[in-house]
């Protein structure tokens, strides 16, 4: 079945300014965020991929693009591994992701990002590559491991970090990892199911 | 019949050092700041409806202190284990650095004398032949994140995204290599009912 390797988005306006934001069409990576993309499509040389997914939010096609020039690969906006829903605190400060009660502020349910980040993972084939955001990164991992929302409140990855599943084992050899190390890139490249076209 | 080592790691609530940006090996120096005996009393105040069968906590200063708030509202005895001190930061000790040691490449570590991960290890797994079921640990942030990586099977460095937070819990089976939560504060459903 391959593996899903999951970045996270560089630096964006929105994380400067400490607002939570799912607007697809608003604030771009910043000067740093686009220097973290180059050095995360750095990272991947030498690796095979078949596909690179995007989220639609711009800052995680902005990377994506990044990514996608310097690895030769096109990318595909996937709807299901979007940023989190915000409800009514769309383009609000930060503070209030960190409410231990997300889901009473209307924002979008943490078994619903499961669900949608799993049927993505589930649905996927060959050697793939999906820029997505921090919650629904943080959703993924934690459902394979079997923390709920509540236990895995330390996790949190980095900007342009990788997030790696082997799917086969249905196991995680990274979290937010700020370099493929050389464990991982023995790992992806021993399991190089490709398929080309 | 199956074997269970369950423990919840905490991390020691913010000390005097943290507060400062410091990183420090003494033994003896920076105790914890207001703010830390609060988050520690929080922590406290989630476990006291557990059942723990012991306290072990690391000799310094920073973790006896949060042993003693556990202790008092779980009425057990503290057991000092020498092996869950704190990291050895080498030239680095008693000085400022932002951000965390996990994030210092290798060469820089090695650099100031820093204790290394394989130092790490054994001197855990030295450790958790001392600890029995049903445990509270009072440890420090890289003891915690040695715990983290043995029970995922993951190097340090493949895991920067999980962050372990001053007074926070990662609860583990560490015979079975389960992890349950990790760097968190509060009592899950299912926390409760492992510890109940």
């Amino acid at each position: 079945m391959g593996w899903i390797v999951l970045i996270r988005h560089g630096e964006s306006e929105a994380n400067t300014s400490s607002i939570i934001s799912e607007d697809i069409d608003r604030f771009p990576l910043t000067e740093i965020g686009i220097e973290q993309a180059k050095l995360a499509g750095k990272e991947l040389n030498g690796i095979n991929i078949d596909h690179i997914y995007t989220s639609p939010v711009r800052r995680a096609v902005h990377t994506a693009e990044i990514i996608g020039k310097m690895t030769g690969k096109s990318i595909n906006v996937e709807n299901r591994i979007r940023e989190s829903g915000f409800g009514a605190y769309n383009n609000k400060s930060i503070e209030y992701l960190r409410s231990s009660n997300r889901e009473a502020l209307g924002m979008e349910p943490w078994s619903s990002i499961v669900s949608r980040m799993r049927e993505f993972a589930e649905h996927s084939s060959g050697n793939t590559i999906a820029v997505s955001h921090s919650l629904p990164i943080r959703a993924l991992i934690s459902s394979i491991i079997g923390m709920n929302e509540i236990e895995s409140f330390g996790v949190e990855v980095g900007y342009a970090s990788f997030t790696t599943i082997d799917f086969d084992n249905m196991k995680i050899r990274s979290i937010g990892s700020r370099t493929i190390t050389p464990a991982v890139r023995e790992f992806l490249k021993r399991n190089s199911e490709s398929k080309s076209g | 019949m199956i074997f269970l080592k369950r423990l919840i790691f905490i991390r020691h609530g913010e000390s005097s050092a943290n507060a400062k940006d410091i990183i420090s090996s003494d033994i003896n120096l920076y105790p914890l700041t207001p703010k830390g005996e609060e988050q520690v009393g929080f922590v406290a105040g989630q476990i006291s409806a557990l059942r723990i069968n012991n306290i072990y906590s690391s000799p310094l200063l920073r973790a006896r202190q949060t042993a003693g708030i556990l202790s008092k509202k779980t009425n057990t005895e503290i057991r000092i284990i020498e092996e869950l001190r704190e990291t050895d930061f080498g030239t680095l000790s008693d000085t400022k650095l932002a951000g965390r040691v996990v994030d210092l490449p290798e060469n820089v570590r090695r650099e100031h004398g820093i204790e290394s991960w394989e130092s790490h290890r054994k001197r855990l797994e030295t450790a958790l032949l001392k600890m029995e079921d049903r445990s509270l640990v009072v440890t420090h942030g890289l003891v915690i994140r040695t715990i983290v990586g043995k029970v995922l099977g993951l190097e340090m460095e493949d895991f920067n995204g999980i962050f372990i937070r001053p007074s926070s819990m990662t609860t583990v089976d560490a015979d079975s290599n389960r992890l349950y939560s990790v760097g968190n504060f509060l009592i899950s459903d299912r926390i409760r009912n492992i510890f109940s």
